[in-house]
């Protein structure tokens, strides 16, 4: 690494910082036992409400808040107004619980509702910080509630078919994944004849496999990333993606697996599962919503991926059979997808900013 | 395959230490959360009924905020100025929260403001002077210090000036008169970390680490709890590559601060035990810079810890945009110089030009500029 200059910012007051703001988190959850709910609030700025600070030791111990159980509830109330048809739905204060987030210390609320409410108003610590937030989270939406947004509708319908739709239309919106299939299926439909399955019959199954080992491959680790058993780097898998693309592509020319196509698409399919997660980890989803929101999706990219093969399909095998055309296409095609695939291993994998602005 | 479900197991326990899962505290005696020393007087200050919000509880709060990088305390601070009748010291005030949160534009009309008000305030002067500085209007700020004789005979504004003069040139001389000043004066708190740790910054802009590490030293002594005197010990150390000592510094304090959690992640990045933690870090700064408006940060983010010198650039040009210290004009020249990509940094070539900036890694990267320019 080259020497390295930091120097101290030279004004009186003007140090740099990262300015992270105050945020609270609340959830409300339904499920077939009730209505429950749950508010994170960060201790510190509990404290500039209720001064937690007992022993002014400025340290916060446990006990220090566990005995201010009645202000604690009481600011919950004030804090987080629950509405069904106009009334006031009233919580039910369960438990008090810690929990540390990203270093800040936060006291976790827990509590039951009567009834599942339509609205939420939202109050707390906007009279000492207009920049204060709150994240809600219910039944599979996210809602930012701040100083000019105080008031939010729960009785949204669930996006449900959003997930389908993000889906389908993912895999669309990366023409990597796209291409990489595509390369894959091009020498099965167009390689010489005596390198490709001769009867439909056998070119189908080959079709098939390759299909449903991508399929199996990136819902098993699609699955991983949503519930965040795997994280791995994005850059990285980036990277491999693009080089999956170049790797299918070169072997339209040289031959490197001959008919066990479906095992590096279940290899490769591995990673570009990690590629498909973005959207559903962005929206930020509610336990409760994860599963059916995961399968909506990967189902979304099922059918994306279906009409990716049902619109090349046809085209490959007319061409197959155009014997002056076969082979000058597989290659075209092949150069042209290498080119892509050079291109983006570049950018990601170099970070070069190839055709950018 | 058994490294892949290695690789699969590390991300998804690395992925769960980001936020924990709540708990039930062992004993009534556990301590949840400790607060910035202050905190306590300035939350009973905040609850006690009847009592009138005063300039001097936002003034605590937003010293309390920026010694220990909380911005919640200076928005808090924000909050009672703006119940208090308005007046130069109002002025001074929100301009000092608009300033912390870089709004550079609205600060100085803030400080503006209370000049008409106040012309020859000591405080509001020093501030504009710091604004313009921190801007790269060194004329200005020389003029704004020069409107009241009496502040130029204070070691304040001899600092103030002595700052703008060593980004014009005249590092030696300034850092001599500073040093000269700073001796005879004996001073402490505040004043005195704030004067040492100027000369500390002059001292690693000459080159001359030994020094600055020591006048850091005794600025961290005058003013042990200041995050910002500690950014600035983190940064010299990494400057020579002394990474260990960073991780030893950060140990334990370092998950809340991104400031401090970047230098760590740029420490454990370079050092070989530190390669687990980098990942976790890394994932932890993605997330938390994501909505972060500070430019400068988030450009040190790109280049240093995901070697994205073009996004890196980009940011780093935003950025000088907003602030012209040294360290912005070397962001954008190391980022070019990482990336090949040495025209864009023609604007900040023309400034260190323009300016005779004195800075020893500037200096070590201008050759490469001659070659690929």
């Amino acid at each position: 690494m080259r020497v390295l200059l930091f120097c101290i910012l030279v004004a009186l007051q003007i140090r740099g910082f990262a300015h992270e703001g105050s945020v609270s988190y609340l959830w409300i959850t339904n499920s077939t036992e009730g209505t429950s709910g749950e508010w994170q609030v960060a201790i510190k700025d509990l404290d500039l409400h209720l001064s937690l600070d007992e022993d002014r030791n400025d340290r916060i111990a446990w006990g220090e808040v566990r005995t201010r159980r009645p202000d604690l509830e009481q600011v919950l109330r004030q804090a987080v107004q629950f509405r069904t048809n106009g009334e006031r739905v009233e919580p039910r204060f369960r438990e008090c619980l810690a929990e540390r987030r990203s270093g800040v210390a936060y006291l976790v609320l827990r509590f039951d509702l009567p009834v599942c409410p339509e609205s939420v108003a939202y109050s707390f610590h906007f009279e000492m910080d207009s920049s204060h937030r709150a994240i809600l989270q219910s039944g599979g939406n996210t809602q930012m509630l701040t100083a000019d947004r105080r008031l939010v509708s729960l009785a949204t319908r669930q996006p449900w078919f959003s997930f389908l739709k993000e889906g389908a239309f993912h895999i669309w919106s990366g023409p990597d994944h796209i291409l990489f299939l595509f390369a894959l299926l091009l020498p099965v439909c167009l390689a010489r004849k005596d390198l490709v399955p001769t009867s439909s019959l056998a070119l189908a199954w080959s079709v098939a496999k390759i299909v449903t080992a991508f399929t199996i491959a990136h819902s098993i680790t699609l699955v991983l990333a949503v519930l965040h058993l795997a994280n791995p780097p994005a850059r990285l898998i980036e990277s491999i993606i693009a080089g999956s693309v170049l790797l299918a592509a070169v072997n339209s020319f040289k031959p490197l697996w001959n008919d066990r196509g479906w095992v590096i698409a279940f290899v490769f399919g591995l990673v570009h599962g990690f590629g498909f997660a973005g959207p559903l980890l962005d929206a930020e989803l509610a336990p409760s919503s994860l599963v059916p929101a995961l399968g909506l999706f990967n189902l979304g990219v099922e059918l994306g991926q279906a009409l990716i093969v049902a619109l090349a399909l046809p085209a490959l095998l007319f061409i197959r059979t155009r014997e002056l055309i076969r082979l000058p296409i597989l290659r075209a095609a092949s150069v042209v997808i290498a080119g892509f695939a050079c291109i983006w291993l570049l950018q990601r994998g170099f970070d070069l900013a190839i055709f950018a602005s | 395959m058994k490294q892949w479900i290695c690789i699969l197991i590390l991300s998804g326990s690395l992925a769960t230490r980001m936020s924990g899962a709540p708990y039930r505290p062992a004993s009534d005696d556990e301590v949840i959360e400790i607060l910035p020393r202050g905190a306590s007087s300035l939350a009973r200050e905040r609850t006690s009924p009847g009592k009138p919000s005063s300039l001097t509880v936002a003034r605590e709060s937003f010293r309390l905020g920026q010694l220990h990088s909380e911005p919640r305390y200076v928005r808090v601070a924000e909050s009672i100025v703006s119940s208090v009748a308005p007046g130069p010291e109002r002025c001074l005030m929100e301009g000092l929260v608009q300033q912390y949160f870089h709004q550079f534009e609205q600060a100085q009309a803030k400080f503006e403001e209370g000049l008409k008000l106040a012309p020859r305030d000591p405080e509001l002067l020093l501030q504009l002077a710091m604004l313009h500085t921190v801007q790269g209007r060194y004329r200005d700020a020389r003029e704004t210090i020069s409107r009241s004789p009496s502040l130029l005979g204070t070691l304040r504004g001899v600092t103030v000036l002595a700052i703008v003069s060593s980004l014009n040139g005249q590092l030696d001389e300034s850092f001599a008169l500073l040093k000269g000043q700073f001796s005879r004066a004996k001073l402490s708190g505040p004043e005195g970390a704030w004067v040492a740790s100027t000369l500390a910054e002059m001292a690693t802009r000459k080159g001359d680490v030994q020094m600055a590490e020591n006048y850091l030293n005794q600025a961290r002594t005058l003013e042990p709890e200041s995050v910002p005197l500690l950014i600035q010990m983190l940064d010299l150390l990494i400057q020579q590559k002394r990474y260990p000592e960073v991780l030893s510094l950060t140990k334990g304090s370092s998950e809340e601060n991104q400031m401090i959690l970047l230098r760590r992640a740029i420490a454990s990045k370079n050092c070989a035990s530190g390669a687990a933690e980098f990942a976790h870090i890394k994932i932890d700064l993605e997330s938390r810079l994501a909505g972060n408006l500070h430019l400068r940060e988030q450009a040190l983010f790109q280049l240093l810890v995901k070697d994205q010198h073009i996004s890196a650039l980009d940011t780093a040009l935003r950025n000088f945009d907003q602030q012209r210290e040294p360290i912005d004009a070397w962001l954008v020249l190391e980022s070019a110089h990482r990336g090949g990509i040495y025209d864009r940094a023609t604007p900040v070539l023309q400034w260190v030009a323009e300016t005779h900036l004195e800075d020893a890694s500037i200096r070590s990267l201008l050759p490469f500029f001659k070659k690929g320019g």
